[in-house]
């Protein structure tokens, strides 16, 4: 049974985003803590400044 | 075919170092491990003292101690280790060796490098240069300090060239071909480094040398400030560049696993180049003389320096990730425990990337414009370059130096020893976190850095530091234990590890067999420097031509110590 | 380059963030004019400059009903003036300049935070609201008596 080589390529890249999921959740979770801190700071910065 | 290790899969034959080589980067670790050393007990007498729990004997100021942590640390320890640990991972991926001809230059670089950190080092000892390790003018030291300083930034050109002359003789043997990933990153961190450390010598030598000699009386200060921190900011790029080398090329090899792809590491390497070098103002939003809109300009631009390392976070953990998945693992996160923690090589690195995360963070706050002025001076920026620089980078050279001198000795990385470096980096970890968490909180709560001990006449809000203060310094004593500990096992590996005639790979990472050849274009470096000119020049042209063609009157030197 | 979905995801998340840091503090500082200090005034030569003025007389100068300029001079290792009064509420116009080496001029709790240099006036306005003693304190090394150097903003409550 052939399959086109486009679709190979399609499948492999899905396969590899399908793998990517852990790695996605972890950097939103890192992203989502400097947002955080960042936004602590920025209402310290208000509290003092206006 | 050539013993060399390339990252197309194809089977590495048994690699083993030239003895000049091994000589050659031997010689630049020790004094890394030496400066390390040194630096860490000055360090260790700051927060003791800092605590108000010594005195430190006549003779000795905390600011004298404080500069010589900062300049050994800082500048001696980081450059010794990366022009070694580039020799080494040149060597190792490009012929199997060094250009027979690059070697009397890596030793003459490595001559006058030695010999500006002593002649430096040692007036600072000698109380002659007390004027930390930023050197502002019109503090003024020994000009023989200056001359040391130049030494070590000259001869580090020199080193540079070694690294070019190494990957330019592997281009010519191979044309059309992208070069291994290992060079094409040591390449992009001289680049950087030559490009960034022209200012500081430019302010060395042409301000500072003949101010300090009495051939003139006065200086330009904001344009030395100006100089400092252009070449200052970039610093710390040299310094992250070499660890994220690790972890892009050697860990995704230690850990079983492949780099996920060719191009992006690449394109990574050359954001650095473009973006940290124009962004030197951020040090300086407190300052007169100088524009709202080129400082918040280099604000724009220092968040741009951000993008490769949010790269730099996913590649990294996709490589992970990937390995996990390939050994089974299961589930959103079930590759978390496939990874070889026990392995000091991996169990290191990791925990500096950790560590990285919380340091990112002040780091965009402290860029952040506005919220400069609740951190500036502050501990909070101590804080913010333990967890980067100390942590980040300092772990990261740590484990590498756990299989390099191994590898370098013909000795074996033993399982003991293995242990030992895990536990020197969970007590690293927990003084660093403890140390650098409390600096910034208390930063936050107004602390200066850069200060000895003082209540300020008792005022009130002195006494809401001091615990914290003083949980400061318990951190401080917790990391110089792990210092001592790291040295004992550096100089065990060396000295006393079971000796081999077959040491370990120096581990270089494969390429995922189906990512793609990486695009010609970044490999053009003529259009990289050319863009990273430019930016230099658009960033700064217009206030560097105020503060030179209309210049303050210039300052006297001082010597308030 | 082939990058995978989730990483342009996750890089448009981050540098929509950046973007989003730079909107907030761009507008704060250009449309509320809320900058950190500058001033691109010079003055003479540092070891003439109490002798020129205003630093001759250096002090608070009262400009509206609750609103002055402070001008000020550091060295090592004190403040000109070492103690001011004003009350709450009071608007305070920094002019600091510095009679010898790079000075700080920081006063915690608040967002005034200057790096004083010899040659140069560096400006910055804060409005004292809070009744209180507040800390100025140098935080840019300035030599071995750099920690004891330090000052005193008395803001008297109604």
């Amino acid at each position: 049974m052939a399959r086109t080589p486009e679709y190979e390529v399609h499948r492999r890249d899905k396969n590899k985003d399908e793998n990517l999921r852990g790695t996605f959740v972890s950097v939103l979770l890192i992203g989502g803590l400097i947002l955080a801190i960042w936004l602590i700071v920025f209402f310290l910065y208000l509290r003092v400044a206006l | 075919m050539s013993t060399a290790a390339t990252e197309k899969g194809e089977t590495l034959a048994k690699h083993r170092y030239d003895e000049r080589d091994r000589r050659l980067v031997l010689a630049h670790v020790g004094v890394a491990v030496g400066a390390l050393l040194i630096g860490a007990i000055a360090g260790l007498l700051q927060v003791m003292e800092r605590a108000g729990w010594i005195r430190l004997p006549a003779g000795i100021n905390y600011y004298q101690m404080l500069t010589l942590h900062g300049v050994l640390l800082a500048l001696v320890f980081t450059t010794f280790f990366i022009f070694g640990y580039l020799y080494a991972g040149l060597a190792r991926t490009l012929d199997g060796r060094l250009v027979s001809s690059s070697r009397k230059w890596a030793w003459i670089g490595y001559g006058m490098m030695t010999l500006g950190t002593l002649l430096a080092a040692a007036h600072i000892l000698m109380n002659e240069a007390t004027v930390l390790y930023t050197f502002y003018p019109p503090l003024q030291a020994s000009p023989w300090f200056y001359v040391g300083l130049a030494l070590l930034v000259v001869g580090s050109w020199v080193a540079s060239a070694v690294v070019i002359i190494n990957y330019v003789h592997w281009r010519r043997r191979n044309r059309g071909e992208s070069s291994p990933l290992f060079a094409y990153m040591a390449l992009a961190t001289v680049i950087l480094w030559l490009h960034a450390s022209l200012y500081v010598a430019i302010e060395v030598v042409v301000q500072l040398i003949p101010w300090s000699f009495g051939w003139v009386d006065r200086v330009n200060v904001p344009l030395s400030r100006t100089l400092f921190w252009w070449f200052g900011h970039a610093l710390v790029y040299f310094w992250l560049l070499p660890a994220y080398i690790y972890w892009y090329v050697n860990i995704p090899q230690i850990i079983g696993g492949k780099i996920l792809s060719g191009s992006l590491p690449r394109l990574t390497f050359i954001l650095f180049l473009l973006f940290s070098i124009p962004v030197g103002f951020h040090h300086q939003l407190t300052d007169p003389g100088i524009q709202p809109f080129w400082k918040f300009l280099q604000v724009a631009l220092t968040m741009a320096v951000v993008v490769p390392t949010l790269i730099t976070a996913f590649s990294i953990l996709g490589t992970f990730e990937m390995a996990g998945r390939a050994r089974g693992a299961k589930g959103l996160f079930g590759w978390v425990k496939k990874l070889p923690w026990g392995d000091v090589r991996f169990f290191t690195p990791f925990m500096a990337m950790i560590i990285f995360i919380l340091g990112g963070a002040g780091g965009i706050i402290l860029a952040s414009y506005q919220l400069n002025q609740l951190v500036h001076n502050t501990w909070f920026v101590t804080g913010h370059f333990h967890m980067t620089m100390a942590s980040t980078v300092g772990l990261t050279y740590l484990a590498a130096l756990y299989w390099m001198i191994p590898i370098l000795r013909h000795r074996r990385l033993t399982p003991a020893i293995n242990r030992l470096g895990i536990i020197q980096t969970v007590i690293w970890t927990v003084g660093m976190m403890l140390m650098s968490v409390t600096m910034h909180v208390v930063g936050l709560m107004g602390a200066p850095r850069r200060s000895s001990f003082s209540t300020y006449g008792g005022h009130e809000i002195v006494s809401s530091w001091m615990p914290h203060l003083q949980l400061i310094s318990v951190g401080g004593i917790l990391l110089f234990a792990a210092i001592l500990l790291a040295v004992y096992i550096l100089i065990h590996l060396w000295f006393f590890a079971p000796k081999t005639d077959r040491p370990a790979e120096f581990p270089i990472g494969v390429v995922y067999e189906r990512a793609s050849e990486p695009p010609r274009i970044l490999e053009r470096w003529s259009v990289w420097i050319g863009v990273s000119v430019v930016l230099s020049i658009i960033a700064y042209a217009v206030p560097l031509a105020d503060m030179i063609l209309h210049p303050a009157p210039g300052a006297l030197p001082v010597r308030p110590w | 380059m082939d990058i995978p979905r989730y990483e342009r995801l996750w890089l448009g998340i981050g540098i929509g963030t950046l973007i989003l840091f730079l909107l907030i503090t761009g507008y704060m500082g250009f449309s509320m004019g809320l900058h950190p200090t500058d001033g691109m005034e010079r003055t003479v030569e540092p070891e003439k400059v109490t002798r020129t003025p205003p630093f001759d007389n250096p002090g608070l100068e009262r400009i509206g009903p609750n609103e002055y300029v402070l001008t000020s001079v550091s060295f090592v290792f004190g403040y000109d003036p070492k103690e001011v009064t004003v009350p709450a509420g009071a608007k305070v116009h920094f002019r600091v300049t510095s009679r010898d080496v790079i000075h700080g001029f920081y006063i915690p709790g608040t967002t005034v935070n200057m790096m004083v240099e010899p040659g140069h006036i560096t400006e910055q306005t804060y409005t004292f609201d809070k009744p209180g003693k507040y800390l100025v304190l140098c935080h840019e090394y300035c030599g071995s008596g750099h920690h004891l150097m330090q000052g005193t903003i008395y803001v008297k409550g109604e």
